[in-house]
């Protein structure tokens, strides 16, 4: 009891001995009071309290930051410590593994500050760009319709935004990178398997655009358009299935009999199978009478796609040697990094551009002019194709003009320290001719630089992107896309279903309510949590000093250790990437406002 | 299906067309169902060309499911659609064509908030009739000036008010030249003063002859303006008539319960 009244009775003695004192106070002031009145009327007014307030806030914070200031520059002072910009300019004494051919070791500390930069940059915007491609693709496999895509992307982002990005670049960089193959065994691409599918992708993927044009030209009824689809998926999974097994165990996997006869009739018993399942489930759902019926075109489009694919393949129709190609590997993926192939410009390039720059001004002015007869006449052209055609064709026309003049018929060759000149085709025979000398007499205007290493397997041409670079990306690109798809999902779930109702109600075709309806209002949802994304990106590649690439924030610990610049480091670190911020943001703003809606 | 529909006394002129003409919209046996949900029973329904039907009954008696099954903004499951002498099926051509007739007007407006009234209006027209961005625009200003808001044509949705915004979709409709309008509860979601204004909107357009088919718990605009009021319970056409016979002399319990609840 007596301690629970304790605090009341101490607050009735402050009160107490504070009585006397404002009484006095009071006394004291009370002959003022005539002058005083005004000046309480004043500070009354809500206006000037505003202000005051703010101006007392202000001084209350500069003082602190001057106390701060000046004390810490004391401290430093009495330990010899004085910021200044002056060691930029001293020799940095360290070697950077990812460096432009300006700087080494005897290089100024400032080098090593822009080596960092450039490192940091160069992550950062490749990062934003495959992360934001990703995003959106993911995006919109959330939204599919399709169970297993959908379900699978719903998996990947909820695996990738719930786990710590920096436990996903340690993985990414001691699991993944550590266990690729030693340089001598590295993975080259395009190796045989990949060559013998990728090309044949882009033959289904030709015939796929060729059925696609076809029903959306025709207007094909759905059912129709299902037993299409259904049946071109059978047949290229079948022919794959088919074209691999012959590949790797050289027969067919599924083989019954023996010889071709053997392997037709199995088909024709697969297809009589699937066959009768869409009769029979087509009945099942005319009973049922609920669901629109299209099981069996579904059904239907299978089994006579894997009858075709797999009579074309048993009578060898499918001739699959003829889609072999044996190409020169064009990346090597090993322990030690990736290493992509150059494409440089040669002595000829400028003259090759100056068509492409004539291409893209038609076309700048095929995309004005036929957005002006639209206007006019209503009648809708083929603008964006048109306007590509002029590019390419100019490039195309460009690249014979620029070819037709021939190659110097000699060339200077140095040998054991002489200048020889020796005619083109021989010393290109030789192979002793070296990169510049190789741009300075190609035909060519672009020449395809592919990665070739010496004997001691390291590269002399090519991209070379350190497993460190690879990881950070790799780590920053799939954590952040997670997030971005997120944010797609949301911002075209966020466009309200009446918007698309009243599009289709007015006859839009579904590209048209895309474009038109669903895009602009979604970008207006996505574009400022995805400029936040952008910036987390940016500033989450300082996590590179934990696996060792050379970036910013990185360089900046290795100079602050060697020069003892503490304050100097981090207000450099910090200025360059409230800078990199700050652009981004902006950049993000003026796209925003773009896409502001206007309301009252 | 056309017996109860009895032409008001003005206009005997346009009741020799109408047995001249074919229905323009004819729905026979539709049913549909919402997972488990039996929302329309044995719809048929014959709507004759330049006739104005009102639909109205209680809630969740699938009246808007009704309307929306006929530009195809539902799929009905069984029965047959006809609009303009062309079936709604899967056949993507038919659907296009189908919509590109019929106007459709929504309950919560639904205009475009990104594009101004006029660029609300021209949208279709442009993009899908494909007329020259001249002419779109001046049948756009015809048509706002038809609704009587000439002065807003620069002003986007988020600026206009309800009833404004709904003349504007009202607009929008019409300026693809439909054959049909489908009106869905137009004024549930506005103030009792702006509801007058757009009534007047449909009352003109019904008077000039539009084959219109509304949605609306308004019976005052029912009784002055339709030719034929269908009552909708649990998915069913309980019972339809002319509006004098429906509000004086309606024969079934369930319309009468209604009809005793609302006026």
């Amino acid at each position: 009891m007596i301690q629970r009244e304790a605090p009341f009775r101490i607050r009735q003695g402050i009160a107490a001995l504070l009585r006397p004192l404002s009484a006095f106070l009071a006394g004291v002031l009370r002959p003022f009071l005539p002058i005083l009145r005004p000046l309480i009327s004043v500070l009354a007014d809500e206006r000037v309290r505003r202000i005051l307030g703010q101006l007392i806030f202000a001084a209350i914070l500069i003082f602190f930051f001057w106390l701060i200031g000046t004390t810490a520059a004391n401290e430093l002072e009495q330990k010899g410590l004085v910021p200044t910009f002056r060691f930029l300019n001293l020799r940095s004494g360290f070697e950077i593994s990812e460096s432009p051919g300006w700087y080494s070791g005897d290089s100024s500390y400032g080098r090593a500050f822009v080596v960092g930069m450039i490192n940091t940059v160069r992550v950062v915007v490749l990062g934003l760009v495959l992360a934001s491609v990703l995003g959106l693709f993911v995006g919109v496999f959330l939204l599919s319709s399709n169970w297993l895509i959908r379900s699978i992307a719903r998996g990947y982002v909820e695996l990738l935004r719930n786990t710590p990005l920096l436990v996903q670049i340690f993985v990414w960089y001691f699991v993944v990178m550590f266990s690729l193959p030693r340089i001598q065994d590295a993975i080259t691409l395009p190796n045989e398997g990949i060559t013998f599918i990728s090309l044949r992708i882009v033959l289904w993927l030709v015939l796929w655009l060729v059925l696609g044009r076809y029903w959306r030209a025709w207007g094909v009824s759905v059912e129709r358009r299902v037993a299409l689809q259904y049946g071109f998926t059978a047949l290229v999974v079948v022919s794959e299935l088919a074209a691999y097994g012959h590949h790797e165990i050289d027969g067919w996997p599924w083989a019954w009999g023996a010889g071709l006869s053997g392997e037709f009739w199995g088909y024709l018993f697969v297809s009589a199978v699937l066959l009768a399942l869409v009769w029979g489930v087509y009945n099942v759902e005319t009973v049922r009478q609920r669901m629109a019926p299209l099981w069996r075109p579904r059904l239907l489009g299978i089994a006579l796609g894997q009858l075709l694919a797999g009579t074309l393949f048993s009578f060898g129709w499918l001739p699959m040697a003829a889609f072999r190609l044996e190409l020169q590997p064009a990346v090597y993926i090993s322990i030690r990094g990736f290493v992509f192939p150059e494409i440089l410009p040669t002595a000829r390039f400028a003259s090759w551009f100056a068509f492409v720059a004539l291409g893209i001004l038609l076309a700048g002015f095929i995309w004005v002019w036929l957005g002006r007869r639209t206007e006019d006449t209503g009648q809708p052209y083929p603008r964006g194709s048109l306007c590509i055609a002029a590019v390419v064709g100019l490039a195309i026309i460009g690249w014979v003009v620029v070819g037709m003049a021939d190659a110097p018929s000699h060339v200077v060759v140095e040998s054991q320290g002489e200048a020889e000149i020796m005619p083109l085709v021989e010393a290109k025979a030789e192979g002793t001719l070296g990169t510049e000398a190789l741009l300075l007499t190609s035909t060519r205007p672009l020449m395809l630089q592919l990665p070739t290493q010496n004997r001691f397997g390291r590269f002399l041409t090519g991209v070379e992107f350190t497993p460190e670079f690879m990881a950070l990306l790799l780590g920053l690109v799939i954590y952040t896309s997670s997030f971005i798809a997120e944010i797609v999902r949301a911002g075209i779930q966020a466009v309200p279903r009446g918007q698309i109702e009243a599009g289709r109600a007015l006859g839009l075709s579904q590209t048209q309510l895309l474009t038109r309806i669903i895009f602009p209002q979604a970008l207006r949802v996505i574009i400022p949590p995805l400029g936040n994304q952008y910036l987390n990106l940016s500033k989450n590649s300082s996590l590179a000093i934990t696996i060792g690439y050379a970036d910013t924030f990185n360089i900046t610990t290795t100079i602050m250790n060697q020069s003892g610049q503490t304050v100097t480091g981090f207000f450099i670190v910090m200025v360059f990437y409230l800078s990199l911020s700050l652009l981004i943001s902006a950049i993000m703003n003026a796209i925003n406002s773009r896409f502001r809606l206007v309301t009252r | 299906m056309l017996e109860g529909i009895s032409a008001k006394a003005d206009s005997a002129v346009e009741d020799t067309l109408r047995e001249d003409t074919e229905p323009i919209i004819i729905c026979r046996e539709v049913n549909k169902w919402f997972g488990d949900f039996h929302v329309l029973r044995d719809v048929s329904v014959e709507v004759a060309p330049r006739e104005v039907v009102v639909v109205i009954g209680p809630s969740g008696s699938g009246k808007s499911t009704f309307i929306r099954c006929i530009n195809r903004l539902e799929e009905h499951q069984e029965g047959q659609i006809i609009v303009d002498g062309m079936e709604l099926g899967h056949d993507i051509r038919n659907i296009s064509a189908i919509r590109q007739e019929i106007g459709m007007v929504f309950q919560q407006f639904n205009l475009f908030p990104h594009l101004t009234a006029l660029q609300n209006i021209t949208l279709a027209p442009s993009i899908v009739r494909h007329r020259p961005r001249a002419e779109a625009k001046e049948i756009a200003m015809q048509l706002l000036e038809r609704v009587g808001i000439p002065e807003q044509a620069n002003k986007y949705s988020g600026q206009l008010s309800g009833g404004q915004q709904q003349r504007v979709a009202i607009a929008r409709a019409l300026a693809m030249e439909p054959k049909i309008m489908l009106f869905d509860e137009p004024t549930s979601a506005l103030d009792p003063e702006m509801i007058k204004e757009v009534l007047d909107v449909m009352k003109e357009l019904a008077r000039s002859g539009m084959t219109m088919l509304v949605v609306t718990h308004e019976m005052g605009f029912a009784r002055e303006v339709a030719d034929r009021v269908l009552f909708f319970d649990h998915g069913r056409i309980v019972e339809q008539g002319t509006p004098e016979y429906f509000f004086e002399q309606a024969q079934h319990p369930r319309t009468k319960l209604f009809l005793s609840q609302i006026l």
